[in-house]
């Protein structure tokens, strides 16, 4: 097995900034990255040439850890196209190496998750059709290609991610038909004016609103999806404005997103599993964004030092992460809504196309472990990151109930992994392996 | 009996949850307690082999074609409709060796009665295309079966309308002068006139006979699917390797692995397992996982192209001789005892079930069930 100090999971702002940081303090640190470039969702830069969604501030910070990273190569690793699959009954971490198709076990004498956020999608009936794509997978497309789906868009939902996917889209020409935002922000002057009072936020908000409004978007709030179907080649979509008030729109493509989450899914609990330390950082920790991400994975990694090193680890919580914290708690107050009642036929689960109406012929009294087993909730190929969190509100579960348990550990592969790469597994002493070569 | 007597069953897998409702078709309404939930155990993490051609000749083997059978009956009934599917069982040998075990198995099956096809390489390439090159040859049992333990658990729970105390461990019995009259549990006592005990390993410590039963642990693998609800082959595919630990009985198998590669009607694919005895540890081992998938893939490639979404484990309760543990306890009256099937509750639960209700309630039953007789094992003092 590689000699391995520290294993970093994401090559986004929080992984990069612990790496730099621990690599700092004589660490050996590697860091694995499911894509094959780093900068995770926010820094993923346009392939085509010119376009540009990232703020200025944003390419300053890029720039910052990007130099930071550079001055420390000689001892971070950097694995492209490796994922991290779980931890098996036995204490190893398994990595998927996408790149040579082989799943490495290793034991690392650290672990850091920097595996960023998920988006959340408040279902509605119709939201699994093909043209709804969620916001993240909007601006994956948008970053990606500096393009988008032909034809008429949409965006609809809550929080600040719609905002900025109609802005972004309005940037590449594609100006979306109308913004539908759940919420109704303007009830909320007091909120409104602190949030003009931080000086980034009010930034972005502001060169956000005025590309919407230079391109004629049109902005409602107080708008929720009740259902999408297919019309001829189109979606058509029935809004409810208000209280009462139906509206229907055609549209080509509908952008959908409730806002994000700690990607959390199938992460060990505790800091200190199987004698090494485990921690989080960025946005799977807490969801607060890139900027608050860099800071926060740097404090990871000075108390994963002092850890490792048997040091105390008493130090406070870096400025920039109180200070994001305090701006996503206004943006909620701002951008949020009550989470709509669920129609029976809607679905919940995409994998096994389970909906509201067969939760709830599971009936009452029945335990996470049943939802899942019976109800087949949860099981399929996403892991439920698609369906935990609203079959948890539902059935009123603590969402991780809902993960399948494995040994003191969530059980694992926690993303679906081919059998071709776990026959070539890079096993060695094994305990069950011994058994195999020398059977009674 | 001018009241109908008060039972509890403990354990709500496929075993007890057949003894309630079989109880309940004569009108009993039985207490059901699981110290989790419904299927929480082996029911829940097992392949769905409702399968003759797995089974050690001679009783067993009659007792298993009976247990199918009725699982027949019940789908033709309507009452496991569209949980039962009749479909046959490929026995495979990868050698010489093989293959004359295979056959030597293929004549007990067909003394048993089953309709038997021994298949050379080309034979069974005909019915599953894409076999590997290391097949050579096998067995086809023509009128095996499948079906999933928690689906049939839960459909029998729900015609019976039987509930299911959660959460609710037994932690002993009550015993006056010789005979069981209730049994204290994590929310307080229970009274009962007779009490069912298939509550899987638990079951030997509550009656006494621990060292009768041991855990043997298995790993389970489940593949996405190529096109959802398209099943590749119509059957299970077991490695004689799974056939030669079976003949074995109570012995320790020759293999960790008994490979069974079982073609789901969602089009995933359910493969198992290995056999590790005096392990009760859940979660499964990347070491594990691998050689099975390594068995797995030389005799069908095509599994090469899936994607493992799920891997568990179980862990069976195994009689030290290989046979269930099933009837009226040797010391204690009024106690009954279901447990001991290894990997073949599924198979072998409904079955049992409505053995178990006759015996209870004093009603002659056709099957012959004298080596289940817990009255072999010398109980080492029941939990009281």
């Amino acid at each position: 097995m590689p000699e391995m100090s520290v294993l970093i999971v994401g090559g986004g702002p929080a992984g990069i900034s612990a790496a730099a940081a621990l690599a700092e303090r004589g660490h050996t640190v590697t860091l694995v990255e499911q894509r094959d470039r780093l900068g995770g969702a926010i820094y993923r830069q346009a392939a085509a040439p010119g376009i540009s969604l990232l703020s200025r501030r944003h390419e300053h910070n890029w720039a910052g850890l990007t130099r930071r990273l550079e001055a420390v190569a000689a001892s971070v690793r950097i694995c492209f196209r490796t994922v991290f699959i779980g931890i098996d009954n036995t204490g190893q971490v398994l990595l998927d190496d996408r790149a040579t198709g082989h799943v490495r076990p290793v034991r690392p004498g650290a672990l850091l998750f920097a595996v960023g956020a998920m988006e959340h999608i408040e279902p509605f009936e119709g939201w699994d059709l093909p043209g709804v794509v969620s916001a993240g997978g909007a601006q994956m497309i948008l970053k990606e290609t500096g393009r988008f789906m032909d034809g008429r868009a949409m965006v609809a939902g809550s929080g600040p991610l719609p905002f900025a996917v109609a802005a972004q889209l309005a940037a590449v020409n594609r100006p979306p038909l109308a913004l539908l935002e759940q919420g109704t922000p303007w009830r909320n002057p007091w909120a409104g004016l602190q949030l003009l009072a931080n000086p980034a936020a009010a930034f972005e908000t502001l060169s956000y609103a005025r590309s919407l409004f230079l391109s004629g978007v049109l902005y409602r709030t107080g708008v929720r999806v009740l259902k999408a179907t297919t019309r001829g080649d189109r979606l058509a979509v029935e809004v409810r404005v208000g209280q009462a008030k139906i509206r229907d729109y055609e549209v080509d493509t509908l952008v959908v997103g409730n806002g994000l989450r700690p990607n959390d899914v199938g992460l060990p609990r505790g800091s200190d599993l199987n004698g090494f330390p485990i921690a989080k950082a960025g946005d799977c920790r807490e969801v607060l964004g890139a900027d608050a991400a860099i800071a926060d994975g740097a404090f990871a990694a000075e108390r994963l030092d002092a850890v490792l090193k048997g040091e105390r680890t008493a130090s406070k919580e870096p400025r920039a992460v109180v200070r994001a914290r305090k701006l996503q708690a206004l943006l909620g107050t701002l951008t949020g809504s009550e989470p709509a009642s669920i129609e029976d036929r809607t679905i919940l689960c995409r994998c096994d196309g389970s909906r509201k109406a067969d939760l709830d012929a599971l009936g009452t009294g029945r335990s996470a472990f049943e939802t899942r087993l019976v109800g087949r909730f949860c099981m399929g190929s996403c892991q439920g990151r698609f369906c935990r969190a609203n079959v948890a509100r539902l059935a009123g579960f603590d969402p991780v109930s809902l993960e399948g348990r494995g040994r003191g550990y969530p059980r694992w592969p926690i993303r679906p992994v081919s059998v071709a790469a776990l026959c070539a597994a890079e096993i060695e002493d094994d305990p069950f392996q011994r058994r195999l070569e020398t059977p009674d | 009996m001018a009241q109908a007597p008060k039972v509890v069953v403990i354990g709500a897998g496929i075993v007890g949850v057949s003894v309630a409702y079989f109880l309940a078709r004569a009108g009993i309404r039985a207490v059901l307690i699981d110290s989790s939930s419904p299927s929480a155990g082996a029911t829940g993490s097992s392949d769905g082999a409702i399968s003759v051609a797995s089974k050690q000749p001679g009783m067993l083997m009659a007792f298993a074609q009976q247990a199918r059978g009725l699982y027949a009956r019940l789908s033709d009934e309507g009452v496991l409709a569209g949980l039962y599917q009749r479909r046959p069982t490929y026995l495979i040998a990868r050698s010489t060796e093989e293959m004359a075990l295979l056959e030597l198995h293929a004549s007990d099956l067909r003394s048993a009665g089953e309709a038997i096809e021994v298949a050379d390489r080309a034979g069974l390439v005909g019915q599953i295309p894409d076999l590997g090159e290391c097949v050579h040859g096998g067995v086809i049992v023509q009128n095996d079966g499948h079906a999933l333990g928690y689906q049939i658990t839960e459909r029998l729970l729900r015609l019976a309308e039987l509930d299911v105390l959660r959460n609710c461990a037994c932690q002993r019995l009550i015993q006056v002068e010789n005979k069981v009259t209730g049994i204290v549990t994590s929310q307080g006592e229970i009274a009962a006139d007779f009490v069912v005990v298939a509550a899987g390993l638990e079951s030997g410590r509550l009656c006494g006979f621990t060292k009768a039963i041991f855990p043997r642990k298995g790993q389970i693998i489940i593949t996405d699917s190529a096109r959802p609800g398209e099943v590749a082959f119509n059957g299970q595919v077991m490695a004689a390797t799974y056939i030669a630990a079976k003949r074995r009985g109570a012995k320790a198998p020759p293999s960790p692995i008994g490979l069974v590669i079982d073609p789901l009607l969602t089009g995933q694919f359910l493969i198992g397992g290995t056999r590790e005895d005096n392990r009760v540890d859940t979660g499964t081992d990347v070491g594990a996982i691998s050689a099975i998938l390594r068995e797995a893939i030389e005799l069908y490639p095509p599994l090469m192209t899936r994607r493992v979404i799920r891997t568990f484990s179980g862990v069976r309760s195994a009689s030290h001789d290989g046979i269930p543990i099933v009837g009226f306890h040797p010391e204690v009256d009024n106690l009954l005892i279901a447990t001991g099937f290894e990997g073949d509750g599924i198979c072998l639960g409904p079955l049992t079930g409505s053995i178990v209700a006759d015996l209870l309630l004093g009603r002659d039953h056709e099957v012959d069930i004298a080596a289940f007789d817990p009255t072999r094992l010398a109980p080492s003092g029941v939990a009281a």
